[in-house]
């Protein structure tokens, strides 16, 4: 299980729908968005299908890029 | 029957496939090495350049252009490339012993600016912060190839 | 704590992202947090003279970018981008040197410079004053410029003041002199924004002056209908962009020019209102004659003709001479390809020549545009009158009126000054080497690597009997092997100045940071040695080089090249201004000769054009003839061996030598062969081949491509180890005194 910590950063037109997708997936929490462009997200997911999760939100319409801020892999949580 | 290394049967006779298939191998591997030592001559495993006596380190295009194709072509038909920006200007060079700081993505901050200041700095205050230039504009690419200087598109259009 | 593991590690999953906004992103440092403060200049290398911001932190310099308000608009070559290392370099030199027994050993600044004194003015004693001389710079600053000459015209009634322009410009000097009686440039760098056509001569402007081939491709990528022509018998870089590439035999280019011409008239495509109202026919002995007689002399030099001479097919010269009289702005541009030739002030008059018959010119983007080569020829030594036949701003040493202005102008008697012109440079270093010359003054130059025929004048400098005193910043020049007495100066961004650049832009080099060790600024060191030399001191008052600048525009003030408008404090506030600039208020001068652009020209004035420096303000069409080089290849010596720059280095390498990237990126010289050449001599990349001419051999390492035509071999000049001055030929064009280093016969051999 891992566990990162994101900031999302967008085109101002987009935030609020990328926050509304990102709400909407279950391995992603959303804590709130600054300056009208970034999101601040933690995503959770098996270690060996992050890197993925994250490749899927920057593909969403009106990313332009994502800054990984924190990562952590714990096998404990595994079995949580 | 299980069998045993290179195929060895019960017996302890070698079969007959394995030998083959591992000769084969042999002289494939043989035959690439001297076509490569025919083909280039004089031009030896260029990869160990990288590591080995600085002074020779630094055609990096004349390298990559085998190592790396795809990107050495890029940049060699980019606005980059016709102007001559070669790689050190940005990546520096792989021993690190260069005055610019080696790095295969360049820091935006101390290397861009250098040139780009004025347009890092018209964008950034119509667009607020942009760090990674190359979202919209690719580094290597704007391919100036068979239309002399085409007006490049940024990868995305704001 | 009932909070899970799981949940702190969110938690602290996402203060980091909140942290990450919360204060200054990496990125924000658009606050430049590396650095304490930028000090604007100008790059110490070619003559584009891109503006540059110093960053210093600390006292030190860290890093070098772009000045976004000169005319780069913030862009630099690599060399540029990469200057910072130069500057501590081990091999600075920080205290003065003086030679004892073979060494050189450090000394006091009083020891070395009372030597020097006592050697000028014993020389001076024993043999008169043509017995001294002064070879300065095109790298050298303005103010440095003007006071070294000042000092020896004025201070010893010396003329022997040289400098390496005369191997670089002189024919662009007296291209442009004979043409429109006036030194410079007419455009500026504003044209190239506004030209429909480029006509590229003699010049690899893509490795040379990189950043106006900048602006020259994002002209054509603006406007897709702008023509590049590059005319050069190798396929450079800057052919990269050409519409269409012209190869031909090296040295004919001349007749290329007439052809160019022939085509022109025939093609009733010349501006007869502009050259009937505005031109001059002259012939090559000076008489006046008229356009019939022009046409009349092209007809040695029509297309067909010019094919047999130069290789270049007929079709492709009406091309091009198509091309350049029909689009509606054309701009050439040309730097040692057309300068350092046996004839290469000719080669300079028939290219204006094009201009002037089709009118392209005065107008945006219409312009016969030399390219400087160093940042400083234009500022500092054709400008300030640094060479041995000049006086400050486009004076002659022969005409008396000149003198006697500058005598008042400098507070000495009347016809004090020396009417004779002192040596050329070649004929400099001849001297010296015939013991005529006792004592020389070399500032930021390295003759023993950058003359031709370098083997001549190398045994010259080594000669006993004479003394050189060397201004220099770094130990492994090879000059420094010659000299007598080094001093340790004050380096680029060490000490303020002005550069005059290729588009008579002058631009302030601010002080960025203190030179290190003993190293003084060169200013000084000329003033507290020309006092010791027994020079009047009220000809040297100058504490700084701000005092040199105020005095030079004075001097400037009353001729065409008037700056009185570019005071220190504008310079220091701008970035560059170009000259005329007759006040504080004026913003310099894109186009000159014409009214309404060019302040040297009333208002009301009655004609559009008014080539001032010629009596009737009237430009010249000069018949020039077709010469071919001093040493063309023959059965003997079968290929034509060239020399050049890349873009990597500088000159003679002492700089671009201490960056890294750049070292390694050509750490040696290598001759450059035709693929279909080196496959017939069985000569592969990375080959040993003997270069032998008729004054010295050497073996490089063979570089194979397409870029040099048949039989034609390039050599780049900046490697100390393979010096390929060594075999070129000092033969000079009788004019301008320019050597023709882009020519001679070699011939080549695999080992």
């Amino acid at each position: 299980m891992a566990i990162a910590g994101l900031l999302v950063h967008t085109l101002k037109e987009n935030l609020q729908d990328v926050e509304r997708q990102l709400d909407s997936m279950p391995e992603m929490t959303t804590y709130g968005t600054s300056e009208d462009q970034y999101i601040i997200v933690v995503a959770e997911a098996p270690s060996e299908e992050m890197e993925k999760r994250v490749e899927k939100i920057k593909k969403l319409d009106g990313v332009l890029t994502i800054y990984t801020t924190f990562v952590t892999v714990e096998d404990e949580l595994e079995d949580e | 029957m299980k069998l045993g290394f290179l195929g060895a049967t019960e017996g302890g006779r070698i079969g007959k496939w394995p030998i083959i298939i591992l000769a084969g191998m042999v002289i494939a591997v043989v035959a690439f090495l001297t076509y490569i030592n025919v083909a280039f001559p004089r031009v030896k495993c260029e990869y160990a350049k990288h590591l080995k006596s600085p002074d020779t380190a630094s055609d990096c295009y004349a390298c990559h252009l085998k190592a790396t194709p795809k990107v050495a072509q890029d940049w060699y038909e980019s606005k980059h490339g016709v102007m001559l920006v070669k790689c050190f200007v940005c990546h520096g060079q792989p021993d690190g012993k260069g005055s610019v700081p080696y790095a295969v993505n360049p820091d935006v901050n101390t290397t861009c600016r250098k040139c780009h200041d004025p347009s890092i700095k018209k964008m950034e205050k119509k667009y607020g912060l942009k760090l990674e230039c190359n979202s919209c504009h690719p580094f290597h690419q704007n391919s100036i190839h068979h239309k002399a200087y085409v007006k490049p598109v940024a990868k995305r259009k704001i | 704590m009932d909070i899970t593991r799981r949940e702190f590690l969110k938690y602290t999953a996402a203060s980091s992202a909140f942290m990450a906004i919360g204060g200054p992103l990496a990125f924000a440092a658009s606050k430049d947090q590396t650095v304490d403060h930028w000090v604007k200049g100008v790059c110490r290398f070619c003559g584009t003279g891109c503006g540059v911001m110093v960053g210093v932190k600390n006292k030190k310099v860290v890093t070098v970018k772009g000045d976004p308000n000169n005319h780069n608009a913030g862009f630099l070559c690599l060399k540029g981008a990469l200057m910072t290392p130069i500057i501590y370099a081990k091999e600075r030199i920080t205290e003065p040197l003086i030679r004892k027994n073979g060494k050189l050993v450090p000394a006091t600044w009083d020891e070395a410079l009372n030597l020097t004194a006592s050697k000028f003015k014993e020389a001076i004693k024993k043999y008169g004053p043509t017995s001294v001389a002064y070879y300065g710079s095109g790298q050298a600053l303005t103010e440095e410029t003007y006071l070294a000459s000042k000092i020896f015209k004025a201070g010893l009634k010396c003329n022997n003041v040289e400098g390496n322009p005369r191997l670089c410009m002189a024919s662009a000097v007296g291209g442009y002199v004979t043409t429109y009686g006036k030194d410079e440039p007419c455009g500026s760098y504003d044209d190239i924004n506004a030209a429909t056509c480029f006509f590229i001569i003699g010049s690899n402007t893509s490795e040379c002056h990189p950043i106006i081939f900048k602006k020259i491709a994002a002209r054509k990528q603006a406007d897709p209908n702008v023509k590049v022509i590059v005319v050069d018998p190798r396929k450079t870089n800057t052919a990269r962009i050409a519409d269409i590439h012209v190869s031909f035999k090296p040295g004919t280019d001349l007749a290329i020019l007439n052809a160019m011409a022939y085509v022109i008239i025939e093609e009733e495509l010349d501006n007869y209102r502009f050259h009937s109202k505005y031109v001059n026919f002259m012939d090559n002995q000076k008489n006046k004659r008229t356009f019939e007689d022009y046409k009349k002399f092209l007809e040695d030099y029509t297309p067909e003709k010019v094919e047999k001479i130069s290789g270049v097919p007929a079709e492709t010269i009406r091309k091009i001479a198509k091309i350049f009289a029909e689009s509606s702005a054309t701009m050439s541009l040309w730097t040692m390809g057309i300068n350092q030739r046996i004839r290469g002030v000719w080669a300079n008059n028939l290219i204006s020549n094009l201009h002037l018959l089709t009118g392209h010119i005065g107008k945006p983007g219409a312009t016969p545009f030399s390219l400087t080569g160093q940042p400083n020829a234009c500022g500092g030594v054709r400008d300030t009158g640094g060479l041995s036949h000049l006086l400050p701003a486009g004076r002659l040493i022969k005409k008396r009126e000149h003198r006697n202005e500058m005598e008042e102008l400098w507070g000495l008697p009347k016809d004090s000054l020396n009417p004779k012109p002192g040596y050329h440079t070649v004929a400099l270093f001849k001297a010296l080497g015939e013991g005529k010359i006792k004592a020389l003054l070399i500032l930021c130059t390295n003759p023993a690597q950058s003359l031709p025929n370098v083997n001549k004048y190398r045994k010259a400098m080594a000669r006993k009997d004479n003394f050189i005193a060397l201004i220099e910043c770094f130990r492994d020049a090879e000059t420094v092997k010659f000299a007598d007495v080094v001093f340790p100066a004050a380096f680029w961004c060490e000490r303020e100045g002005v550069y005059g650049c290729s588009e008579r832009r002058y631009s302030l080099i601010g002080k960025a940071i203190d030179p290190p060790g003993k190293c003084r600024p060169t200013v000084n060191i000329l003033v507290d040695l020309a006092v010791r030399m027994g020079v009047d001191p009220k000809l040297v008052p100058f504490k700084n080089s701000a005092d040199v600048w105020d005095e030079w525009r004075k001097v400037a003030r009353p001729t065409p090249y008037n700056f009185w408008g570019i005071t220190r404090e504008r310079l220091r506030k701008e970035s560059g201004i170009r000259w005329p600039c007759p006040t504080e208020d004026h913003p310099g001068t894109r186009i000159r000769y014409v009214r309404g652009e060019d302040p040297n020209i009333p208002k009301d004035y009655k004609h559009k054009y008014f080539f001032y420096g010629k009596p009737d303000g009237k430009a010249v069409i000069w018949f020039r003839p077709y010469k071919g080089p001093a040493e063309a290849p023959d059965k003997d010596y079968p290929f034509v061996l060239t020399t050049g720059r890349v873009i990597d280095h500088w000159h003679t390498g002492t700089m671009t030598m201490k960056v890294p990237e750049l070292r390694r990126s050509f750490p040696n010289a290598y001759v450059e062969i035709n693929e279909k050449d080196a496959k017939k001599m069985g000569i592969q990349n990375g080959d040993r081949v003997l270069l032998e001419t008729r004054r010295d051999k050497m073996v490089f390492p063979a570089r194979v491509s397409d870029v040099c035509r048949p039989g034609l071999v390039f050599v780049p000049w900046f490697d100390v180890n393979l010096m390929i001055n060594k075999l070129t030929k000092d033969a000079f064009d009788p004019g301008s005194k320019q050597p023709e280093f882009k020519i001679c016969a070699v011939r080549i051999k695999k080992v």
